[in-house]
């Protein structure tokens, strides 16, 4: 029967599914803001506010899939004293608490400096401000560190140390 | 023996990460396109040269890892007669060969319709011309497709369907 798979097989389908379409956007950021800030600075505002609008509308309901068919399996499997499922219940928490405390209000304060930054350009080289250049320091910084830790869990599922 | 078990564990792994990095862009997509055009209809080139950078330098690296890791799992695994290989291998060569042969095109063309309806719209309202408006459409028809089939895609190598 091609098609037959066990409800645990499903829901970690269900699982890593969530877990493409939770992180696989955030790999892009630091290309599509490269991109914008040499071609066109114009494009900076909108991008931070498609950062925080992908947070929200993305990476958290995909992200509450990812726990809630983490903790299906984690039952199902009795795997709750297993290492990679706390690292994973753990990284869940943090990645959440980062999106919504850290990443999305630095993204709203970044659009709101380069906002400013952008009055009056008319083209030619852009110079951003300090509390432009603040605002993402801070999203690099959790940002990146966001990914690495999904990548790092992505691995510690696989190899289940 | 440990170590050769950890090695295509440590590959797995890799598979899956570059799959989560190649496409899971893609489903941000709509997104974008929703927020550019609602919100700042001006920096839609923009966002189409975005898109073009994207796939030369996220997804054409990822999907030839995700590849490169797939074959060796195939072959240390003695897999490749089954449906899912089969399946995943016929796929990542799809969306390759969307990816070169009707993404980039597609997507440099829009920028530079975008680009020449901006100019013809001046500083008033942007009207994008029929002609955009098809072309895009018709690529957002065709990521939805590509999406969807790395779902399934997924849904076949985690229940290894076929093995």
């Amino acid at each position: 029967m091609l098609l037959a798979a066990s409800a645990y097989e499903l829901v970690l389908a269900l699982h890593i599914m969530a877990v493409v379409i939770a992180f696989g956007w955030t790999f892009m950021l630091p290309v599509a803001f490269a991109v914008a800030a040499k071609a066109d600075p114009r494009t900076l505002p909108v991008l931070h506010r498609i950062e925080y609008t992908s947070e929200r509308l993305l990476l958290n309901p995909a992200l509450t899939v990812v726990v809630g068919a983490g903790i299906f399996m984690a039952i199902d499997g009795h795997l709750f004293g297993e290492f990679f499922v706390q690292w994973g219940i753990g990284a869940a928490i943090v990645i959440g608490y980062l999106a919504g405390s850290v990443l999305i209000p630095a993204a709203k304060r970044a659009e709101a400096a380069v906002l400013r930054d952008l009055e009056g350009f008319a083209g030619g080289e852009f110079v951003a401000s300090e509390d432009y250049r603040a605002a993402t320091r801070r999203l690099t910084l959790y940002g990146s560190a966001t990914s690495l830790l999904a990548l790092a869990t992505i691995a510690i599922m696989v190899l289940k140390p | 023996m440990v170590l050769a078990v950890m090695f295509w564990e440590v590959v797995l792994a890799v598979h899956i990460a570059a799959i989560v990095i190649a496409f899971g862009v893609t489903f941000a997509y709509p997104v974008m396109y929703a927020v550019g055009i609602k919100r700042e209809p001006r920096t839609m080139p923009g966002f189409h040269r975005i898109q073009d950078y994207v796939g030369k330098f996220v997804i054409s690296p990822f999907l030839a890892l995700a590849l490169l890791a797939g074959i060796y799992l195939a072959s240390h695994l003695h897999q490749w007669s089954t449906f899912y290989v089969q399946w995943g291998l016929a796929v990542i060569v799809v969306l390759g060969g969307l990816g070169g042969a009707y993404f980039a095109p597609r997507e440099r063309k829009l920028g530079e319709l975008a680009e020449r309806d901006l100019a013809a719209s001046g500083d008033g309202e942007v009207k994008f011309s029929e002609e955009y408006t098809a072309l895009r459409k018709q690529v957002e028809l065709v990521g939805y497709v590509s999406s969807a089939l790395v779902l399934v895609t997924i849904y076949f190598m985690t229940v290894h369907t076929g093995a």
